[in-house]
């Protein structure tokens, strides 16, 4: 919401500057969010005289024209349609940069004839608009020398202030003064309205067609006929003060009704009364009616928005834009003038519904005051009849005013109890409400209050504790500690808890494993649905490339990676820890980790060829390490090959915990996989559903017990068939005595010629320790057979030779 | 008596050869010849059986004191050709010290985003507040009636609300949570005072420009209990700023607003100026707003059964993002969404730095 500080003036007697203005308005919670003073930019660009306009030489559109500054003579090239000796005009000088298009003057030959700057057109100064080809032309008793912002008038700061939905009744320039007022900056000029005396004794047929339950809709409609006025274009201070604040000047009677919607706030509305016939029947739409707005658009309305039709058609959706068919135009003459009241309600509805904004609906919504009805009428009328001239009928009035909201009583000890602020005295409180226009009576330690009939925001004392804090300022609050708090008063649910830390947990693995974090929207697309399943739609996606919540975390890192590789980041790894969503319904999210890893690793005098790096064997350490990092022992988790489409079938493994509960995936990408996201090279990735992992029961470690003997370490190298799992040779060894602690890995895997054909070695090298004594050559010789037998029972592995 | 000068000789000899011995094994040969079993002057001692008890004595003393000086003279010349043989050795164990190692392939790295929500929560849990969550989808009820925002409500409209096709029991589209605010509802539906709690999570807006991105996080707090004014909020939410941009002089400014589900509302300022079109922090030139707060609105307790008479609080909500931005310097919130591994690095934090909160 803009308005100018000149504007203000017209209700506050204030000495004030702008500035001065900005702070107390921002204080007081209607925060300045920025200032502007055109006439600042306009200053340098000022009168001269065109004492001599002769022909160019070699041009027949350009003048050349000898200008009289007040201070000197220049000579100056020009092309407007008007130029030519005698006139008053406005000089860019060399150096001066033009407000409409930026460019910055200079002397310059122009078809051979010097030009020291431009005589200015008023488009180019952003002060209207010509398409004419003119230059502008003051009156020729316009002094010389003098800044263009000051013959235009508009040496006038505009302040842009943001307007919280509450206050409806800071959209006009008497809102605001009232808040200076309030605030200390001046005294605010009450408006009274001078009633219009009638001269002709004609009115307008007027009538309400609302169900009984819906009288609401519009509590109070007036207005009065206008004849004979001279509609055209505004007086220069009235363009100046609508184009300060935003709005285009169309012509004086359509300025007027906008001029009163940031002067008193209140939205009005004239109609060409010509165009109307019979009288004018307010009622609610049924909803499919195709309403031609005076933007030209048509719109079809939705129920119970509250309409005005005449006789023939509908002429108004009220409170939100007139008809185009009864709009004002150049040639109106006669009118119908409008000032009314309608239920915000309704109008935030068919706005909404309608899709059409406006200065009207905005300060409808937001509510407008019920006792500026007729006031504004009044001031509307009185605005015309100066200045389009013209006779006005009778006020004729349809409802009633609504009663004023009703006194409740304030107890000034609210500003301590709610508003922490000790050192208000009762004084300040009445002096501040008074201003504001509560209306406040003491009685006893109490005050009651009436709320103004511009404020319906007020609805109870906190409203009031902020009335009084904000006027005096938040800075009157102290800073306060807060109060301690017993340890048992703590709240902290255990499943909030454990999954915070497991994030955190997981987070500190993938920082030591090389990976940085990605942060990915929630959203995917369709393109993604071909691997990861189909997402729950959005009705209003803000694109097709996001229509749908992600049933995954692999999408976007995916695209990632490839935007990255396609950056030249040839190897990388990438991580998400966030929600995906398997339902639409609250809470059908569950906790994922993810993570990408391609490319090579560089190559290095160290090693010439890379180091395992994207493989699957990389994604399964990783998916290791953070169930580890979940607290949960690795061998408990159970691989199979039953993976999703988007892993190599044969370079993937599922991870569960019994057949049932899946805790994720890690592997090759499938190559068709890679190919949807244009990946190239090794890619690995792996989800993991956080979620179904369980959390640990006991977190205390278990007493650090090495064996103080000696262990033994022994090497077995196991002929198996080449399409037995090499894992289940480790396996079975491990496991062939529980009381020992036996430790190991394969170290080589052999398949040729030296082995039969469809069989392999399998080398392991297994540690043995025992915690109660030392090795004796008999039970060494025991537990090796054990390990041959375990093995051969489980893969049918003969101790190779 | 022919054996002195000889004695002389031998020791001559052996001194010039231990002398001029070029190897520890050349050295090592020589010990053998001289002291081993069948040495020159083992063979000498073991001769002093031989001669009469009146010259073993004296030839006795004499041999012992060249054993003596022999030995010494051969540690000498051990310990010098052992040192030069290791310098030698040493020497040819070189390595080209301008080479680099091989590349660290495991220094990960948190995104700021991640460090900003982690600081802000720990500052806040050390303050007091435990930690609530909710869910991303939500009911309209929850993220706007419940909190006193109607339908026809204009604070509606400015929340560019995503709609999910899917409804709730009562035929409402449920919708993306555009603030963090209904787990305030979930909460005071559940809890009773005093309640103590913040709320990070993801939020929605349907909004995408320079500035905005579709989802985005915040942190909501909500504390009730008696006696909590408005004086609490200002010095809770001072102190986390000062805490979280670790600048104890932050001027924070308190400035009246309007929020649907507070009355009285405000909006927190920082103290701020500009250099150079760069933002400091500091100081009361100018002012950058971050956050909203009030103390709850009677109406949103009154939703949630909570009594307004006995019960009041208050509650605030930030943007993460924009912290994570303002306190690392980093100047485009879109790039915290776009994935690029080398933009983690260059702002993030590798696992000397990650989860750093309430550090010194």
């Amino acid at each position: 919401m803009k308005i100018t500080s000149q504007w203000l003036k017209d209700y506050l007697d204030t000495s004030a500057t702008p500035e001065e203005m900005a702070e107390v308005l921002t204080r007081q919670g209607l925060c300045v969010e920025d200032m502007e003073n055109p006439a600042t930019l306009l200053a340098p660009f000022k009168t001269v005289k065109v004492t001599k306009a002769e022909p160019h030489p070699d041009a027949d559109r350009l003048k050349v024209c000898t200008v009289d500054t007040g201070e000197g003579i220049t000579q100056v090239v020009c092309g407007g349609t008007n130029a030519r000796t005698g006139i008053v005009a406005v000089l860019a000088k060399p150096g001066m940069t033009i407000p409409a298009n930026q460019l910055t003057m200079k002397v310059a030959k122009i078809r051979g004839v010097e030009s020291h700057g431009m005589l200015c057109s008023s488009g180019e100064l952003g002060l209207g608009e010509t398409d004419d080809g003119s230059i502008i032309e003051l009156p020729a008793n316009t002094p010389l020398g003098i800044s263009v912002a000051e013959v235009f008038g508009i040496d006038d700061t505009t302040l842009d202030i943001e307007i919280t939905p509450n206050r409806g009744d800071c959209l006009g320039a008497y809102g605001f003064a009232r808040e200076l007022a309030a605030g200390g900056l001046g005294a605010l000029k009450t408006y009274t309205a001078k009633a219009v005396p009638a001269k002709i004794d004609e009115s307008f047929p007027l009538s309400f067609d609302f169900p009984e339950d819906k009288k609401h809709a519009c509590p109070l409609f007036t207005g009065r006929i206008i004849r004979g006025v001279k509609n055209g274009p505004s007086p220069q201070w009235l363009q100046n003060r609508l184009k300060a604040v935003g709005v285009r000047p169309i012509s004086v009677l359509v300025d007027i009704t906008n001029y009163l919607a940031y002067d008193l706030g209140r939205p009005m509305h004239a109609f060409d009364l010509s165009k109307l016939q019979g009288g004018l029947t307010l009622s609610l739409s049924k909803g499919g009616e195709n309403f031609e707005a005076l933007d030209g658009e048509i719109y079809k309305l939705p129920a119970d928005a509250v309409i005005i039709r005449d006789e023939k058609k509908l002429q108004s959706l009220a409170g939100i834009m007139g008809g185009l068919h009864s709009a004002v135009e150049e040639n109106t003459t006669d009118i119908f003038l409008e000032s009314a009241l309608f239920d915000p309600i309704l109008i935030a509805n068919a706005g909404r519904a309608s899709g059409i904004n406006s200065d009207s609906r905005y300060r409808f919504e937001r509510g407008v005051d019920p006792e500026l009805v007729i006031p504004a009428l009044e001031k509307a009328t009185a605005m015309i009849l100066e200045l389009c001239g013209g006779t006005a009928g009778p006020v004729t009035t349809l409802g009633r005013t609504p009663k004023p909201a009703e006194r409740f009583a304030f107890n000034p000890e609210l500003l301590k109890t709610l508003g922490g602020v000790e050192t208000l005295s009762q004084r300040d409180v009445e002096v501040i409400l008074d201003k504001l226009g509560f209306d406040p009576k003491a009685i006893e330690d109490q005050i009651t209050i009436a709320p103004p009939s511009w404020r319906h925001d007020i609805d109870g004392p906190a409203d009031i504790v902020e009335e009084i804090l904000r006027v005096k300022g938040y800075d009157l609050i102290p800073e306060a500690e807060l109060p301690p708090i017993l340890e048992n008063d703590h709240q902290n649910a255990p499943n909030i808890l454990a999954p915070r830390r497991r994030q955190l947990s997981v987070r500190r693995a993938l920082l030591g494993r090389g990976y940085a974090e990605a942060m990915g929207f929630s959203f995917m697309s369709d393109h993604d649905q071909v691997f990861f399943g189909e997402g729950v739609p959005v009705k209003n996606p803000i694109s097709e490339d996001l229509n749908q919540l992600r049933t995954s975390l692999l999408p976007h890192l995916l695209k990632s990676a490839a935007r990255a590789q396609a950056k030249g980041t040839a190897y990388g790894k990438l991580y998400e820890v966030g929600n995906v969503f398997h339902g639409s319904k609250p809470g059908e999210q569950s906790l994922c980790i993810a993570g990408i890893l391609w490319g090579e690793t560089p190559r290095h005098w160290q090693n010439s060829s890379p180091l395992p790096y994207a493989d699957f064997f990389q994604s399964k350490a990783d998916v290791l390490s953070l169930l580890s990092a979940c607290g949960m022992k690795p061998e408990k988790v159970s691989l199979s090959r039953e993976v999703p489409a988007w892993l190599h079938p044969g370079q993937g493994a599922r991870y569960s915990l019994g057949p049932k509960n899946i805790l994720g995936y890690s592997g090759v990408v499938h190559p068709q996989t890679a190919d949807h996201y244009d990946i190239k090279g090794p890619v690995s990735i792996f989800e993991l559903y956080l979620d179904q992992v369980p959390y640990p029961k006991n977190t205390t470690n278990a007493a650090f017990d090495l064996s103080p003997y000696p262990s033994i370490e022994r090497d077995f190298a196991f002929v198996v068939d080449e399409a037995v799992e090499s894992g289940k040779v480790l396996q079975a060894a491990l496991k062939v005595d529980p009381k020992l602690s036996i430790t190991g890995d394969i170290f080589d895997i052999y398949t040729g010629d030296k082995l039969e054909s469809g069989k392999k070695s399998v080398a392991i090298c297994l540690t043995f320790s025992n915690p109660e004594k030392t090795f004796e050559e008999a039970e060494i010789q025991t537990l090796l057979k054990k390990v041959q037998d375990a093995v051969e029972k489980t893969t049918g592995g003969v101790l190779r030779a | 008596m022919s054996a002195q000068p000889s004695l002389e000789t031998f020791q001559k000899e052996i001194l010039s050869a231990f002398e001029n011995s070029s190897s520890l094994t050349e050295l090592e040969d020589l010990r053998v010849k001289t002291f081993g079993k069948q040495g020159s002057l083992t063979g000498m001692l073991k001769s002093l059986g031989t001669l009469p008890p009146e010259e073993r004595k004296e030839r006795g003393q004499e041999l012992n004191k060249l054993r003596q000086s022999l030995t010494q003279v051969f540690e000498n010349r051990r310990d010098a050709l052992a040192e030069a043989e290791m310098k030698t050795k040493l020497a040819q164990e070189n390595v080209d010290i301008t080479l680099t190692p091989q590349p660290d392939l495991t220094h990960g790295s948190l995104h700021p985003f991640t460090e900003a929500m982690w600081e802000l929560t720990q500052i806040l849990v050390h303050m007091g507040f435990d930690v609530a969550e909710g869910p991303d989808v939500e009911t309209q009820e929850n993220n706007f009636d419940a909190l006193n925002i109607p339908a026809h409500h204009p604070a509606r409209q400015d929340h560019d609300t995503f709609y999910l096709e899917d409804t709730d029991a009562e035929g409402q589209n449920l919708v993306l949570r555009t603030h963090t605010s209904p787990v305030q509802i979930r909460t005071l539906k559940n809890a009773k005072p005093p309640i103590r709690i913040i709320a990070p999570g993801r939020t929605y807006r349907c909004d995408s420009d320079a500035t905005h991105t579709p989802n985005f996080h915040q942190v909501e707090g909500l504390w009730i209990e008696e006696g909590i004014t408005m004086a609490h909020l200002k010095g809770c939410l001072a102190e986390m700023l000062r805490k979280f941009f670790k600048k104890p002089d932050l001027v924070v400014r308190m400035r009246p607003s309007y929020f649907p589900f507070t009355e009285p509302s405000a909006e927190i300022d920082i103290g701020c100026r500009w250099e150079n079109g760069q933002l400091i922090l500091g100081g009361s030139e100018d002012w950058l707003e971050i956050l909203g707060c009030g103390m709850v609105h009677r109406c949103v307790l009154e939703n949630c059964g909570v009594d307004p008479k006995k019960h009041q609080g208050f509650a605030f909500g930030f943007g993460v993002e924009r912290m994570a931005m303002l306190k690392y310097g980093i100047p485009d919130l879109r790039a915290f969404y776009e994935g690029n591994p080398l933009w983690t690095q260059h702002y993030g934090f590798g696992a000397s730095h990650a989860f750093s909160a309430l550090d010194q």
